[in-house]
């Protein structure tokens, strides 16, 4: 799997400053080959989905389209005052199979189609099913990604398709993973931001709000869990659009930096700046690099410590303040003061000496 | 001071002296009561079904359950568990002590919680099943309320006593932190706990065992009662035990390694052993429904308020380092006792006049204050200031007797934190419950009931308020 599309966006959306996360997308790379070609040694943890989570959630797809997207037309339907019963359901991957680049590009002319019927005023299905999109992340003719939000039901009161994500990670009365609920959420903005451009060409761009609808599993099985419920993406909307204006700065520098000719990324990487935090951890398989990279500075105590301390402070510094060191400027002043207090507050203080025992 | 910066301080130098630091003085679990129950299941990845469980008592070998199809309805594998669960909780109760279940981390618990949502009600599972989801229920309710003393999850309780020279995301791992909490001499601690970390410590099954038990498990399915499938349910067996194994090392490692860690336990429980021994006892009696209603679910809230104002107040008057870092924030203050008015020796009236030099107080007229160990209480009656301190005035609840009470001169440690008696808030919620006022019971907002008074410019009120003054 490499590093584009939805998902190269989502991880430049948690970590923009990261250069050398932002090239990875921009590249296409494939994670562990990456590794290997920058570090020189086999990645060592894990990466992908696992088999067990990817054929839970192709169940939970299946079980939520059969006779004709059933269990969803409950859920959704009177969401948006639409009567289950008599939905009309379009099921886009049951009419274009294919999932090649030919199949994209096929069911995206069947998605525009409904759009321009949507622009016209003429009937449009109430559930579009696997529809497709794009999303342009620069100027270049190459460059965008197809984006296929899981489905997408028609809001008759706005006249315009909502964004709709089933995942199959359980959810109890709304409450879920914090990370897997944010992931989802920005998957969603992704698509978000792609149906907007495509409205935009229709001239309505103005009826699509920043708005999705999810669709999770029950601790019971493979039934939506109740509420479905609509939710406002506003913050998950800026930060993509964040994500996409860093990759379009992004692409001009990487192709000044590589002098416009094809330099491996793996060759330049080390130029290139990086940026470890919190977010990294369970995310990027370049994280144990990054962390190398770091060093001995407050990132590697975490976000908070980073951003009390300053990204790129020297811990071993700040340890010879706690030690008694004179402080060289005023911001090590403050600094050994404010951290002084609260080693004392640790009782981890000599009082004689007024530094760290 | 806040405490961003007392963990920041403390990661600092735990890095420095390459090992986990206690941030507290004294343990907020007490001492395990003998025996204590171990729990460490095995979860199927995104399905949060249990696909092994290794249980019992810490002391001994762990026994272990396995699902061979966690998928399917039938939980009859977990009848074991069910009936050694059950047999530990009721023994506890029958013998008047308190259970005390360790998991290892907090996917476990999640998993146990899980298993108490699908099976408590469940009408196709069997008595003993459903018995053991009431049970798993019950015990995840319970950890939710604060310093409760019947589950303890391994990684919170870490996290609430101690901080490593790692980030807060990877202290999350249990091997990690116990790469950190207990440092192996000659071994690289950081290289360590990164080895540690690529071991997964979530309830789960490291990948190359998932995969291979999903294939595992197609040949199941497909092959029927075929020698292939015998030998494959044979393998799913031994990956599954073998995991479910080494989840409930790391579990007995945890507790050793805590006990071992240096905390000290001589301080006062009891409070918290009877409140959550009570609390357990209840729910674990009569099956209650979960509150659903505003004067239950109200109910629940002041309880865990109250859990929380327990908490605070035993670990301040126990913990030296909870207690200095209180000070800082003026919940607890020093002070020299600088005049006494007790017209009658051993009785009220009696008023304290004391002074501080401190400089955070989160003192007022009308905050209750008491000394540390508990044997004088009172209310403030004023605050004034001094030169370069601050008289506190202090109406004397408890405590007047010439014994106890503090002389003139003497300096004497004040908490202003308090317990609440839930007496009072235990008459609301019945009225509540009994007065089913559509205010809090219903839906609709009451129409606007204009009182008929003249419409009336506030700012013109104010105004004139302010030209009076």
């Amino acid at each position: 799997m490499s590093l584009a599309g939805t998902r190269g966006l989502i991880r430049i959306s948690l970590n923009p400053e990261c250069e050398l996360q932002t090239a990875m997308v921009l590249d296409r790379v494939r994670e562990p080959e990456f590794y290997k070609e920058v570090t020189g040694e086999t990645f060592p943890g894990e990466y992908g989905e696992r088999v067990s989570a990817r054929r839970r959630g192709v169940m939970f797809e299946n079980n939520l389209h059969k006779d004709n997207a059933a269990l969803l037309r409950q859920a959704l339907g009177p969401m948006f005052g639409l009567d289950p019963n008599n939905m009309r359901v379009r099921n886009l991957i049951e009419e274009v199979p294919e999932n090649d680049l030919a199949g994209r590009i096929k069911r995206l002319d069947l998605t525009r189609s409904i759009f321009r019927d949507l622009a016209e005023g003429r009937p449009v299905p109430d559930l579009l099913i696997q529809p497709q999109l794009q999303i342009i992340t620069g100027s270049g003719a190459n460059d965008f990604d197809h984006i296929a939000p899981d489905f997408m039901i028609f809001d008759p009161s706005a006249r315009v398709f909502v964004i709709g994500e089933e995942k199959s990670f359980i959810v109890r009365n709304g409450v879920g993973e914090p990370a897997d609920l944010d992931r989802t959420r920005r998957q969603a903005a992704v698509q978000v931001i792609a149906l907007r451009a495509e409205m935009a060409s229709l001239g309505i761009a103005e009826r699509v709000l920043n708005r999705a609808v999810f669709v999770f599993a029950s601790p019971h099985g493979l039934h939506p869990a109740r509420p479905v419920e609509e939710k406002n993406l506003d913050a998950e909307v800026f930060e993509v659009t964040r994500a996409l204006c860093v990759l379009a700065e992004s692409r001009e520098r990487l192709a000044n930096r590589r002098n416009h000719r094809t330099i491996p990324l793996p060759v330049i990487a080390n130029e290139l700046s990086t940026s470890f935090r919190d977010a990294c951890m369970g995310m990027c398989v370049m994280v144990s690099y990054c962390k190398a990279l770091a060093g001995d500075t407050a990132r590697v105590l975490g976000n908070s410590a980073a951003d009390l301390l300053g990204p790129d402070t020297d811990l071993t510094r700040v340890s010879e303040l706690l030690a008694g060191a004179s402080p060289t400027n005023t911001r090590e002043a403050m600094l050994a003061e404010y951290l002084l207090d609260a080693a004392r507050a640790l009782s981890f203080v000599d009082a004689s000496e007024g530094s760290i025992a | 001071m806040n405490t961003l910066a007392i963990d920041i301080v403390a990661r600092i130098l735990a890095r420095q002296r390459r090992r986990a630091i206690p941030i507290r003085a004294t343990s907020a679990l007490s001492p395990d009561p003998e025996p204590v129950f171990g729990i460490a299941p095995i979860q199927v990845v995104a399905e949060h079904r249990v696909q092994a469980i290794a249980y019992g008592l810490l002391s001994s070998q762990p026994r272990i359950v396995i699902s061979e199809n966690p998928l399917s309805r039938e939980v009859s594998c977990l009848e074991p568990f069910a009936r050694d669960l059950n047999s530990y909780l009721m023994t506890a109760l029958r013998e008047g002590r308190m259970p005390r279940i360790w998991l290892p981390h907090a996917q476990a618990l999640k998993s146990i919680e899980l298993l108490g949502h699908r099976y408590r009600y469940n009408k196709q599972a069997s008595e003993l099943i459903r018995r053991m989801g009431w049970q798993c229920w019950e015990l995840a309710q319970e950890s939710t309320f604060e310093s409760q003393q019947v589950v303890a999850v391994a990684t919170q309780i870490f996290a609430k006593h101690f901080v490593t020279g790692q980030s807060p995301v990877e202290d999350m791992h249990l091997g990690a932190f116990l790469a950190w909490l207990c440092p192996t001499i000659g071994v690289d601690l950081v290289q360590e706990s990164e080895r540690r970390a690529l071991q997964p410590a979530a309830a789960m099954l490291e990948r190359a065992d998932d995969d291979r038990i999903e294939s595992l498990r197609k040949v199941v399915k497909t092959e029927g009662v075929s020698p292939r499938s015998q030998a494959a349910k044979r393998e799913i067996e031994t990956i599954l035990t073998r995991a479910a194994r080494n989840e409930w090392s790391l579990l007995v490692e945890a507790q050793n390694a805590y006990w071992n860690s240096g905390l000290s336990t001589d301080r006062n429980y009891e409070p918290l052993i009877a409140e959550s021994n009570y609390r357990i006892r209840i729910s674990l009696e009569k099956d209650f429904r979960s509150p659903s209603r505003p004067h239950s679910l109200s109910r629940r809230l002041a309880s865990y308020e109250h859990a929380v104002e327990i908490a605070e107040d035993m670990d301040i008057r126990a913990d030296e380092r909870i207690r200095e870092r209180e000070r800082r924030v003026g919940r607890v203050f020093n002070s020299t006792v600088v005049s006494i008015a007790q017209p009658k020796r051993n009785c009220k009236p009696c008023k304290i006049t004391l002074r501080t030099t401190q400089d955070v107080l989160r003192v007022r007229p009308g905050t209750e204050v008491s000394t540390i160990d508990g044997s004088v209480t009172g209310k403030v009656l004023s605050i004034e200031e001094d030169v370069d301190a601050q008289l506190i005035e202090i109406d004397v609840k408890t405590g007047v007797r010439a014994s106890t009470l503090p002389t003139i001169g003497n300096s004497v440690e004040w908490t202003t934190t308090s317990v609440f008696s839930p007496w009072v808030r235990n008459k609301v919620f019945t009225y509540l419950a009994e007065s089913t006022s559509p205010l809090i019971f219903g839906d609709a907002l009451p129409a606007s009931c204009p009182n008929g008074a003249e419409e009336m410019d506030l700012l013109e009120i104010a105004e004139n308020l302010r030209r009076q003054s």
